[in-house]
């Protein structure tokens, strides 16, 4: 099945369908609170974080806070993001600070080879401090996510990465610099890990600052885009995700779907642009009511409407969902630091469908309010 | 080849591997560590490997989705971080001219009594390595410790020379269960070099050995000046050889033609021939060769590096079958029509007594003609044990060829066979390897089935990614060491 119109894959921002994040970094002898929002990364705790940048440039300490967001801003374009990140909400990408000082300590070696429990500090909501868990109050300073501006606000020119001509290898310090920074990014946890690969593939797709080079860079989109459709493909269609295949889609649609073969030799190829990675993947909305999501059309946390496909040569519908109850009581009681083995970080419920055709993003869709064909699960279905 | 298409295949059997590894079986909630390794490095390592060597893939790419690969499994602390990636080979280095290969063969270097007559080839340069005939004993005496150094012969190039050499070592005294300690062992330590104009030279041993046995070569530093002579090899106590140094140079005649093939039937002839070889020391040894293969397979057709309709995968099952090794993951259905020096060394395995050998050192001094830009100079051969050897140095090899990024196990720049003068083939793999301080490689190839005082000559055919060479090789046996 070939996607054609309805219309573009998202209107606005591809994180509208995500809500603040909340975490804390070790930050000199205490812990920070480090806040994404409206696609941005604030240090509430740090309201001059250039002033401090300047101050590290000049032989001060750098703070732990001001690693995290010059991290985020290095590693907001990189591909690497995606090639170690989760792939699904139940990857255990469990890395801790202690396992990032391990490292830092280290020297040229190793971390991690154990096994350990995640150590992060858990993702909360912004917003008025829960009873007795000692957070400062949101709004802390002006790159808070009250503002919407981080310390690297979207948009804002982004140092490059030195490009490494090929055959010339990179130097070890300055990988292992790299590695550091990336390593410090996991540590936030699974819901900024995410986050982070949203942003990366936001950046390379279309409108994103990369897309001009997208084309030299497909077979790593394509290998991102594949290592996580899979798993989704397997919840959505209970089919081997080594059997899933999928291609960078450009142009006009949101892509196409073709399942061929019968029983154990199904075989999925997909074509989706690079930004379903961002408005679909990285907001936990893969699947939804025994639907596929192919595109966000709308959305405002806590609510979207989606283009989604029940079946492989199917038409799309329009689906309204809402993120659950449970979802935002866990986000909102800090206790959703990592999704439990069912991939159900994300708790989706269908509110309504629609046949796609009336639907377009010029003209927003009004789902009806009828409930959805399938048990109204989220990433869990 | 479509080196997009390269990329996104070894890209996405990361992918796979890193589901594979998220599936592991634990203990007590741990992965094992060598099922990591093996199941999830081992198998995409291979493939990286084998896309690199046809030159599908660059190999620092290559490297850097290993990188990649080996940070999302510490993330998920399923083997530990490191800042230096599993090295991968590679048989042409990216960006390397291609030679233009004859459209047809040809035959190339000085005439050789019986053999067609050649088209000349320019005079050999001074960058040519010399390969100097010297079969000669020289008695070693140290301490206690006495044995006999065989001397097959001297390769002299811009930078040094080089004996490859075995040696017999033992105790004076009749104790038959000593065995030298490690830090004795060669005891070279009394071997000095002098030419004619008596300078004199470092010399040093690069090789190894077990017990009372030693194979390798004596490095000499710097290399004789063109001027020189002769060059003396002194043990002390009035053992010593002396070297002639006046002959010139010259290259062997040799019939070259292109290769029609895709890099990857020659990528898997190179995989059969380690298995061949393989299966002469250790069934578990020829497994470990064959294992994975057919993922080896697929990268390559997925890269148009092989031929969907190739029979080499069909060839590789069947040899695979009759040597009893399953697991390859080769899809294809063996055919019974395998090329004839692979029948013939697999009737080698199929005798139930098979042929035994009588040791000896045979002289062997041949320069083959530049292949793909680099020299292949064969320097000696020896049997010990029923096992035969092939010293060869190697010239201008790419750097990418060197042993620093291959290893036993690795995929080899070039195949070799070698035909002997009853008709019988041999496989030779490479087994040990040094590189010099010229850049140049010393490569001891294992040759299967081994080869035995009766054998007079035989011809070697020399594979590289483009040309196939044959020479012939004459052997004269004068040692039994």
């Amino acid at each position: 099945m070939s996607g054609q119109p309805p219309g573009p894959q998202s209107n606005g921002p591809w994180w509208r369908a995500l809500p603040a994040l909340e975490t804390r970094v070790p930050c000199g002898p205490d812990t920070h609170p480090v806040r994404w929002q409206d696609g941005a990364l604030g240090l509430p705790a740090h309201p001059d974080p250039e002033g401090e940048v300047v101050l590290a440039a000049l032989g001060g300490e750098k703070a732990g806070c001001i690693e995290v967001a010059a991290a985020w801003h290095q590693h907001a374009d990189d591909l690497g993001v995606m090639a170690v990140g989760p792939r699904d909400p139940a990857d255990s990408v469990n890395v801790s600070w202690e396992d990032v000082q391990e490292f830092r300590e280290a020297g040229p070696g190793r971390f991690g080879g154990r096994i350990t429990r995640p150590h992060s500090q858990p993702m909360r909501r912004p917003g008025p401090p829960a009873g007795g868990t000692g957070l400062p109050p949101a709004g802390g300073s002006k790159f808070s996510a009250a503002a919407g501006a981080g310390l690297f606000p979207a948009g804002s020119r982004r140092v490059p990465r030195r490009p490494i001509p090929v055959g010339q290898a990179e130097e070890p310090e300055r990988i292992r610099a790299e590695r550091l920074g990336l390593l410090a990014l996991l540590a936030l946890g699974l819901e900024f890990q995410m986050v982070l690969s949203g942003t990366v593939a936001a950046a390379w797709a279309d409108g994103g600052p990369r897309a001009r080079e997208r084309h030299a860079h497909r077979a790593a989109l394509e290998a991102a885009l594949t290592g996580r459709l899979a798993p989704a493909a397997a919840r959505w269609l209970g089919i081997d995700p080594d059997q899933v295949d999928a291609r960078l889609h450009d142009g006009p649609g949101w892509g196409g779907l073709e399942l061929s073969g019968t029983g154990a030799a199904r075989h999925l190829r997909a074509a989706l642009p690079a930004g379903w990675l961002a408005a679909v993947w990285a907001c936990g909305l893969t699947v939804a009511g025994g639907h596929l999501v192919v595109a966000v059309q709308q959305a405002a946390w806590p609510d979207a409407t989606v283009l989604a496909v029940p079946e492989p040569g199917r038409d799309p519908v329009l689906l309204s969902v809402r993120a659950g109850e449970e979802a935002g009581r866990k986000a909102g009681q800090n206790a959703d630091k990592n999704a439990g083995p069912s991939g159900d970080r994300a708790h989706w419920e269908v509110t309504g469908v629609q046949p796609a055709a009336t639907g377009g993003p010029d003209e927003p869709a009004r789902p009806s309010p009828r409930p959805s064909p399938r048990p109204s699960r989220g990433e869990a279905d | 080849m479509d080196s997009e298409r390269a990329e996104r295949h070894l890209r996405l059997a990361a992918e796979a591997a890193l589901r594979r590894a998220r599936t592991l079986p634990r203990e007590a909630g741990q992965v094992r560590p060598r099922d990591v390794l093996s199941e999830c490095l081992g198998r995409l390592r291979g493939i990286a490997t084998a896309l690199v060597s046809v030159g599908a893939v660059d190999a620092d790419r290559a490297e850097a989705i290993m990188d990649e690969f080996q940070a999302a499994l510490s993330a998920r602390h399923l083997h530990a971080m490191t800042v230096r990636p599993l090295p991968v080979g590679r048989l042409l280095p990216v960006g390397r001219p291609r030679p233009a290969a004859p459209a047809r063969p040809v035959i190339r270097a000085a005439p050789a009594t019986g053999s067609p007559r050649p088209d000349a080839e320019p005079a050999p340069s001074a960058g040519i390595p010399r390969v100097i005939p010297v079969s000669r004993m020289l008695r070693l005496r140290d301490g206690d410790v006495t044995g006999e150094l065989y001397v097959m012969s001297l390769v002299v190039t811009a930078t040094h020379a080089a004996a490859p050499a075995v040696a017999r070592i033992r105790r004076r005294a009749r104790d038959t269960t000593w065995a030298p300690a490690p830090t004795s062992f060669p005891p070279f330590g009394q071997i000095t070099a002098a030419d004619d104009r008596e300078t004199r030279y470092h010399v040093g041993a690069q090789g190894g050995g077990l017990l009372s046995r030693w194979t390798g070569h004596l490095n000499i530093q710097p290399g004789p000046p063109a001027g020189a002579r002769w060059l003396d090899l002194n043990a002390g106590d009035d053992a010593s050889v002396r070297i002639d140094l006046t002959g010139t140079t010259e290259v062997a005649s040799a019939v070259i033609e292109p290769l029609s093939a895709r890099p990857g039937d020659q990528l898997l002839e190179n995989v059969a021939q380690q298995i061949l070889a393989a299966a002469a020391d250790d069934p578990h040894l020829a497994r470990q060769a064959a294992d994975s293969t057919g993922d080896t397979v697929r990268a390559l057709e997925a890269a148009g590096a092989l031929s969907p309709l190739s029979p080499a995968p069909g060839h590789l099952a069947t040899v695979c079958g009759r040597l009893g090794i399953d697991g390859h993951g080769i899809t294809a259905r063996p055919t019974p029509d395998l090329p004839e020096p692979w029948l013939s060394v697999l009737a080698c395995y199929g005798r139930r007594h098979r042929h035994t050998v009588r040791d000896g050192t045979a002289t062997v001094a041949v320069t083959l003609p530049e292949l793909n830009g680099a020299r292949v100079v064969l320097a000696g051969l020896h049997t010990l044990n029923g096992q035969t050897y092939l010293h060869v140095l190697g010239c201008g090899w790419p750097a990418s060829w060197s042993a620093r990024r291959f290893g036993p196990g690795m995929l080899p720049a070039f195949g070799w066979w070698l035909q002997d003068d009853a008709g019988h083939w041999h496989v030779a793999v490479q087994r040990q390897w040094t590189e010099g301080p010229g850049g140049e490689t010393f490569v001891m190839l294992r040759v299967v089935p081994p080869l035995g005082r009766e054998t007079a000559s035989g011809t070697l055919f020399v594979t590289t990614p483009e040309q196939r060479a044959a020479v012939r090789v004459p052997l004269s046996w004068w040692a039994v060491p």
